[in-house]
């Protein structure tokens, strides 16, 4: 063990005692409801891809049902996640817990039913989607202001909580830009280029909310996981920077210049992702971890960012034809090869670790008493499939659409069918320890 | 005295952080055992402050060493400094980490 070197101060005491501390934790369905409707979502996407993917292409494109689709995908798997994540987070980065847990639920229940109404009345050919679609705005916009009010009780604000502020108010401009879009695509009135203002709003929400979201959690959480540690931010620091300026740059330039430099904001763009990467090979290269799911899934999600930032270079020189099934691929490229699968790594080690603290977490405890680890609490060779089922899906789908190969997008979204199903078996797994005693295995050391 | 600060290392070897799976002797987490004729106090770390994990394995580390304590008076101090890092992990613990 041996004394550190380093003079030993006494830190200030923590929420409380041993089982009087439950009390005080996060209530366990608070951030799980979030978890049970995104793995809902995403099996219901998979499941509507694998039944109707000829709508996606040629003569029989379906623009309300594509716009559906994505949607379930961008606000009822990705959104819901991260929000629910972000409740747990919140105490880890900021060090302040969320102030309202009430409002909260009810922020929940509005995305829920939001995202619910936009997707069904666009699958009924409904046109005034815009008026559910208010809900899930509503629903955020409850959310942001908890999160505001719990961050002026004192939260901190250091390197990964910037970037998840910065995300959360891209955020709020997503969801009003989308509503005006859906406003505008029912009456005409708003916009008069619109498809620029669609592009401000695709990477106002895949970049500005989502990609810097997982990029400021993933130098703490993957540093956490993988117990690495950050020996220079200087790359991170040029990425964050770089993002931003990129970002602005090309929402600025498609709402009011006419797209003229976008081959200039995706250059940027991409060298703030290869800053990122930089980065996040000196976490990998400092783990002391073997690689288990989470971080494979993460692994997985860095390849798939950089297909998505070569894919956003191809199509603003002009490589890449500036149609619809080669834009399709640019944006599953972020979502199922980027953004999921970094959701799912991280949520991996989220929904076990819920469950231990509210289930396993130990009140009176003797040893040689066993609790399990979190590791415990699912199936890792169940996890291992579902990666390798998502990373056949992500890349059959990408390759199908720029090929425009029926064949490839069937294989990519029956994949993506396995992928869901199997997590959402997964998580099926982990909750059932609410109910059922723990076993411990004669293997574990 | 040496046999107590030895009977409170191995009650703390029980104590598995649950997300690492190793002990939190192993890890590196306990700083210093200090032994009194009346008390046992353990100076410990967590691997990360706020961890909501943190107070569930404190309370593991109290009820192991109260196990042991015969009588005395158990403490478990918490400290941030010097912060843990993955440097501070046994040369057994990476092994085992790693496999
Ligand atoms: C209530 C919230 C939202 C509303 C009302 C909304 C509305 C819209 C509308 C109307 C379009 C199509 C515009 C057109 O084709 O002219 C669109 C496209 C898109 N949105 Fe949203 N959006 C919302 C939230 C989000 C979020 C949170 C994300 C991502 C995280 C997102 C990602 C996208 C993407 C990728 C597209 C292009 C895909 C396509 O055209 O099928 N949206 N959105």
């Amino acid at each position: 063990m041996g004394s550190p070197p380093i003079q030993i101060t006494q830190a200030p005491p923590l929420n409380a005692g041993a089982a009087p501390f439950l009390a005080k934790a996060t209530p366990f369905w608070l951030p799980m409801r979030h978890f049970v409707a995104a793995a809902f979502s995403f099996w219901l996407f998979a499941a509507a891809l694998a039944w109707g993917n000829e709508r996606l292409l040629g003569f029989s494109f379906d623009a309300s049902w594509a716009l559906g689709l994505t949607h379930l995908l961008t606000l009822g798997w990705v959104t819901m996640t991260i929000m629910g994540a972000l409740i747990q987070l919140m105490v880890v980065v900021h060090e302040v817990p969320f102030s309202a847990p009430g409002r909260l639920a009810w922020a929940w229940a509005l995305l829920t039913a939001g995202t619910a109404g936009f997707v069904g009345s666009l699958w009924a050919g409904w046109d005034r989607y815009w008026i559910p679609a208010a809900l899930a705005f509503a629903g955020v916009i409850v959310y942001l202001q908890v999160f505001v009010e719990s961050l002026l009780k004192g939260g901190k604000l250091d390197w990964s909580g910037r970037h998840i502020a910065l995300a959360l108010s891209y955020l709020s401009l997503v969801i009003l830009l989308g509503l005006m879009l859906a406003y505008d695509r029912e009456r005409g009135l708003i916009f008069r280029d619109p498809r620029g203002v669609l592009i401000a709003h695709i990477h106002l929400a895949l970049i500005g909310w989502v990609t810097l979201m997982i990029v400021g959690v993933s130098y703490r959480l993957v540093a956490m996981f993988s117990l690495s540690h950050i020996e220079s931010k200087t790359p991170g620091i040029a990425a964050l920077i770089l993002a931003n300026i990129g970002l602005t740059g090309l929402v600025l330039d498609c709402l009011f210049a006419s797209r003229r430099l976008l081959p200039v904001w995706a250059t940027i763009l991409a060298a703030a992702y290869a800053a990122y990467a930089y980065q996040m090979n000196g976490i990998f290269r400092g783990r002391l971890r073997r690689i288990d799911p989470a971080l494979g899934y993460t692994l997985l999600a860095l390849f798939g960012g950089a297909v998505w930032a070569a894919l956003g270079l191809g199509l603003s020189f002009g490589f890449v034809p500036d149609d619809t099934p080669r834009e399709i691929a640019y944006i599953l490229a972020a979502l199922l090869g980027w953004v999921t699968p970094f959701i799912l790594g991280q949520i991996h080690k989220i929904v076990p670790f819920l469950v231990w603290l509210h289930v396993f977490s130990p009140k009176n405890w003797r040893p040689p008493l066993q609790i399990p680890r979190t590791q415990d609490l699912a199936s890792e060779k169940a996890a291992w499939w579902e990666m390798g089922f998502l990373a056949a899906a992500a890349y059959a789908l990408i390759g199908g659409f720029l090929l425009e190969s029926p064949g490839l997008i069937r294989l990519g979204s029956w994949s993506l069918l396995s992928c869901a199903t199997l997590y959402a078996a997964n998580t099926a797994l982990t909750l059932s320890f609410l109910k059922r005693p723990w076993t411990p295995s004669k293997s574990r050391p | 005295m040496d046999s107590v600060k030895i009977s409170t290392l191995i009650a703390l070897k029980s104590v598995i952080d649950p997300e690492v799976g190793l002990d939190v002797v192993t890890i590196g987490l306990v700083y210093a055992v200090e032994i009194a004729p009346d008390s046992i106090t353990v100076v410990m770390t967590l691997t990360t402050p706020n961890c909501p994990m943190g107070p569930s394995i404190l309370a593991m580390a109290k009820d192991a060493v109260e196990a042991i304590a015969d009588g005395r008076q158990v403490e478990i101090r918490t400290v941030w400094n010097p912060p843990w890092n993955p440097a501070m992990l046994s040369q057994g613990g990476r092994e085992r980490l790693a496999r």
